[in-house]
């Protein structure tokens, strides 16, 4: 796969977050999602942990601005932000800057990183906790 | 300037913030570095400003140790961590995605993305590390 498809699929997955859209073709079997504060997650634990907040504590899709993509290699850096309309009445506001990591086309892992404290003060520790499968 | 050449000043200047230095022949006269939450200031007001900072919490000389570097065009990416001695025995470990812009083969802006959260905790408000 060219950088060029690399960055069209970054840009897909970067927009999804904005509506917890997470197409899960995208990605390699053993893909991680890794978020600044919380650690690596396998993808469908954190695709299952991001369905989970959007029903808990957000209001609506939120408004997903793409501002830079740049690629080199396997490895594509998206600057974005994002505003979302949260549950309470407030608006959560962070600004990202991912990076994503390709093996044979799909992604194989995301880094996340966000305005934590941004993140911490919305959702005031609500975050729902992560299911892997353990007891 | 390349790609490559890029690459090179942009963990050059990291590495020399890191360490509280910063060689203003490194950067454009209207440079800016931005931090999420924070906004944008001047290269230069950013200088004075870490200048002027001494706190009782840190121990040591910070290293910031640089994982992958993402370039194309005027813009690289850098992955990275700090690791700084703090009094109270632990350590300050922040993770970064900086993205830095060139004009003319010098640095024009600094984004900082880091984990802010982590940085209030362990500074205090809009100060960071």
């Amino acid at each position: 796969m060219s950088v060029e498809a690399n960055k069209t699929t970054a840009a897909a997955i970067v927009q999804g977050v904005a509506t917890a859209q997470l197409d899960r073709t995208l990605f390699t079997n053993d893909a991680v999602w890794w978020m600044l504060g919380r650690g690596e997650l396998p993808i469908d634990a954190f695709g299952e942990m991001q369905r989970k907040l959007t029903q808990q504590l957000l209001a609506g899709d939120g408004n997903m601005v793409v501002h830079g993509i740049i690629a080199e290699g396997d490895r594509v850096a998206v600057e974005a932000e994002v505003s979302v309309p949260l549950r309470n009445g407030g608006t959560y506001h962070t600004d990202y800057h991912f990076l994503f990591r390709f093996r044979d086309g799909k992604v194989c892992q995301v880094k996340e990183y966000y305005d934590t404290a941004a993140a911490q003060q919305a959702f005031q520790g609500k975050v729902p906790r992560p299911d892997l499968g353990e007891k | 300037m390349s790609v490559e050449s890029n690459k090179a000043k942009a963990v050059a200047v990291l590495q020399d913030l890191t360490a509280g230095r910063i060689d203003l022949a490194d950067y454009t006269e209207d440079a800016t570095w931005w931090m999420q939450s924070n906004g944008e200031v001047a290269m230069s007001a950013y200088a004075e400003m870490t200048a002027g900072l001494t706190n009782d919490i840190v121990a040591g000389p910070a290293r910031l140790v640089v994982h992958d570097t993402t370039a194309e065009g005027n813009r690289v990416a850098v992955e990275a961590e700090s690791l700084l001695p703090l009094k109270d025995g632990g350590t300050y470990n922040n993770h970064y995605h900086f993205l830095i812009r060139f004009r003319d083969g010098k640095v024009s802006q600094i984004k900082e993305y880091q984990d802010t959260a982590l940085a209030e905790r362990t500074f205090g408000k809009h100060e960071h590390a």
